[in-house]
């Protein structure tokens, strides 16, 4: 009996839905919507220049809220292939004692994350120089500068002396959250690595030949794992720890070592980069992730071949297609047949909406690891019922000029006949429907 | 007999997956800090693997940074010795998926109001429009516990603590070196009464103490505690005892327990200020003066 009644209310929910879905006025109208939103993006002016929502959810994407608020990569175990050696505020001199000390622990790879610009004390300088020479496994980064028409390397100091290097750029807004990285440059006529590119070479070399097959000019970081107060998911050993010998014999044993800067004071933003693990989602204010941790997710990334698949723009607008269809076809059957209830339900329904398609996103992401980009039938959804209105003037237009038959027929037009106009809205919306429909079939 | 075996599986089987042991491994580590394993006591170094049956052992002002499963991260801060198996609970890992979560944060999210600053001024009082200095440390101790001559009978050592919802302090006695912790104890109430250390503590010796809530990082202040000799206590005892004038007997009690107060004799200066109010009941000065130092020092 149960099973019953609720099988007759859940076909009368969806009659609801489905009623108009197939009216030509819904598919004309569900395609004004993206007409509009298309006239939209080809204004050549940026409207939102003073308004602050749009400028505090221009760098917001919803698949960040499953690392801000929904603990997507808390039980992210630790990656052992990888160690990082805090190098704080260590001088050259120092530096150079430093990467001797982590060489004699036999890591397979040292990727070191600072650039030295410049000469400084000559004493310090040797000392540097002369461990870059004796560590034939290390790979040191460069800055690509970006001119008019050709990416550049800018010069370092010990150029001479390291001869692996990879650029430490990655893909970001000026204070924006880095969610991309280019694998490879081309610097004159030869392709360049990035500076993870150029680890992974030494260390994993089929990983690295299957980046090197997807020729992907910009890859979207996966990040899964974070190192702060009170999460470690990378190994951080501080510079004191390792000149002490305080390190297990094996901790670095064939793996790949990061020397860089780390530091856990939220108030220091030194190479501190914001990313989508950031505790605040929407309007980010402070850079949450050390550059050599970006650069460690990066590694991790293409060592497990774990890429994020982006679907194709088209995805995106079929889906936003389709449920913009169904949404207009239950905005209409409101408008036409329950006014009185049409804001209540379009708002209640585009606040569903949201929720249930940012979850959808959210749910692709996570199990998947497939970016779907749901802005489109965000927007969709929320400019359906504006249109409905355009819609419905233009379709009136329509009817009185060239008799053309809409299930929208003489609703809300002053210009028609007079006499609907009474209050009983409902009776005259149900008969023009039916007239319409009528000639439809 | 096969259908019996199976059975047995089946049913034992969930049991035995989550009796699996747990890894731990050493992520960091400051101090005196061992493993002891197969009786062979080494070093524990950053990365070193505890093996299941091992033990470890953290010395006084050491602690050690441990991950269990490479998942879970906890510390070990209180001196003592630490078998794998007593550190099975801090492996428990939150297994809450992401649309759980979801469905949780959008329930939170829609219940939740806050009001508006306008409205509910408490809500938004967390921005603070000044430089901190020191160490971010949530416990205070009153001035008038910065030293402490301690020569008998118990007081309390105590402290107030700026989070409400602080439930647990750790509370440290230091060596006159003012590093080696000698008495370190993890409380729930925001004192510690002296009689509970006083077989720790020598007389003729200079100590020192701090309190921090459970898991924020050690206090670097110190609190001066002396524990006098009784032959010291005396010396000065005889100095202030002298009076220029004539006075009553509740007169000079209420004076001894005022300059034992003023030079830190807390627990003396109690006795002499009760033994004022008995000898003269009906003044009130003594009794409201006595009142707040009790008040003062917590004292029950």
């Amino acid at each position: 009996m149960l099973h019953k009644h609720i099988a007759r209310h859940t076909k009368k929910y969806v009659r609801h839905i489905t009623k108009y879905l197939y009216e030509r006025d819904t598919f004309f109208a569900t395609i004004a919507v993206f007409v509009f939103l298309i006239l939209l993006g080809m204004i050549p002016i940026n409207f939102y220049v003073l308004n602050p929502m749009k400028l505090a959810l221009k760098d917001f994407d919803f698949n960040d809220i499953a690392y801000a608020k929904l603990e997507k990569t808390a039980n992210v175990k630790k990656d052992n292939r990888i160690v990082v050696v805090n190098t704080g505020h260590l001088d050259r001199a120092e530096l150079g004692f430093l990467i001797e000390k982590v060489s004699s622990y036999n890591p397979k790879v040292i990727g070191l994350d600072i650039f030295f610009k410049g000469e400084r004390e000559p004493d310090k300088d040797s000392i540097l120089r002369e461990a870059f020479k004796k560590t034939k496994n290390l790979v040191a980064v460069s800055v690509g500068i970006w001119g008019e028409h050709d990416f550049t390397i800018d010069s370092n100091n010990f150029d001479d002396v390291i001869p692996k290097r990879g650029y430490a750029n990655l893909i970001g807004e000026d204070i924006g959250t880095i969610r991309y990285y280019s694998p490879f440059e081309t610097v004159g006529h030869e392709k360049y690595p990035q500076i993870t590119t150029a680890i992974i070479k030494e260390y994993d070399h089929e990983a690295y030949e299957k980046l090197e097959k997807r020729h992907k000019e910009q890859e979207f970081i996966n990040y899964k794992r974070r190192v702060n107060t009170d999460v470690k998911q990378y190994q951080i050993i501080e510079s004191e720890d390792m000149m002490a010998d305080n390190v297990d014999s094996n901790l670095l044993k064939n793996k790949i070592v990061l020397l860089g800067y780390i530091n856990y004071d939220p108030n220091d933003v030194e190479d501190k980069k914001f990313t989508p693990m950031n505790d605040k989602f929407a309007g980010k204010a402070i850079p949450d992730m050390n550059g050599i941790i970006v650069q460690a997710n990066i590694i991790s990334m293409v060592l497990d071949t774990d890429y994020i698949h982006k679907m194709p723009k088209w995805v995106a607008w079929v889906v936003a297609i389709i449920i913009g269809w169904i949404h207009m076809s239950l905005f209409i059957r409101y408008y036409l047949e329950s006014h009185i209830w049409f804001h209540l339900v379009a708002k209640l329904a585009q606040l569903f909406s949201v929720i249930a398609f940012a979850y959808l996103g959210i749910l692709l992401f996570d199990k998947f690891e497939v970016k779907l980009d749901m802005k489109y039938t965000l927007y969709v959804i929320a400019l359906a019922v504006d249109v409905i209105y355009f819609y419905e003037a233009f379709v009136g237009w329509l009817h009185r000029k060239y008799g053309y038959q809409t299930i929208f027929g003489h609703h809300h037009n002053p210009l028609e006949n007079a006499t609907h106009h009474n209050n009983d809205h409902h009776k005259h919306e149900t008969t023009t429907h039916q007239s319409t429909t009528h000639e439809h079939h | 007999m096969k259908k019996i075996v199976y059975f047995f599986i089946v049913a034992f089987f969930p049991f035995l997956v989550s009796a699996q042991e747990n890894m731990f491994v050493i992520y960091s580590v400051k101090g005196t800090v061992s493993v002891v394993e197969n009786k062979v006591e080494t070093k524990a170094k950053i990365g070193t693997i505890i093996n299941n049956g091992s033990t470890i052992k953290v010395g006084a002002g050491s602690f050690a940074t441990l991950l269990c499963n490479e998942t879970k991260m906890f510390s070990l801060n209180k001196a003592g010795s630490y078998t794998t198996s007593s550190l099975s609970d801090s492996c428990k890992t939150n297994n809450s998926s992401v649309s759980a979560n979801y469905m949780k944060y959008i329930w939170n999210e829609m219940t939740k109001s806050k009001g508006t600053p306008e409205k509910n001024r408490k809500a938004y009082m967390s921005n603070v429009g000044a430089v901190g200095r020191g160490d971010v440390n949530n416990v205070w101790v009153d001035q008038r516990l910065d030293s402490v001559n301690y020569v008998s009978g118990t007081i309390p050592l105590s402290w107030k603590c700026f989070v409400d919802e602080a439930e647990e302090f750790e509370f440290r006695l230091y060596d006159a070196s003012k590093t080696k912790v000698i008495f370190p104890k993890a409380v729930k109430k925001k004192h510690v009464n002296i009689s509970e250390i006083s077989q720790l503590i020598q007389p003729g010796q200079t100590y020192y103490w701090n309190a921090t809530v459970k898991g924020e990082p050690e206090n670097t202040a110190r609190q001066y505690l002396h524990y006098k000799t009784k032959d010291e206590y005396q010396a000065f005892l005889t100095t202030i005892k002298k009076a220029d004038g004539t006075e009553s007997e509740a007169e000079m009690n209420f004076r001894l327990g005022f300059v034992l107060e003023e030079n830190h004799y807390i627990g003396e200066a109690y006795n002499y200020y009760l033994k004022a109010t008995q000898l003269d009941p009906t003044n009130s000065f003594y009794r409201n003066t006595f009142m707040s130092f009790k008040k003062d020092f917590e004292i029950k």
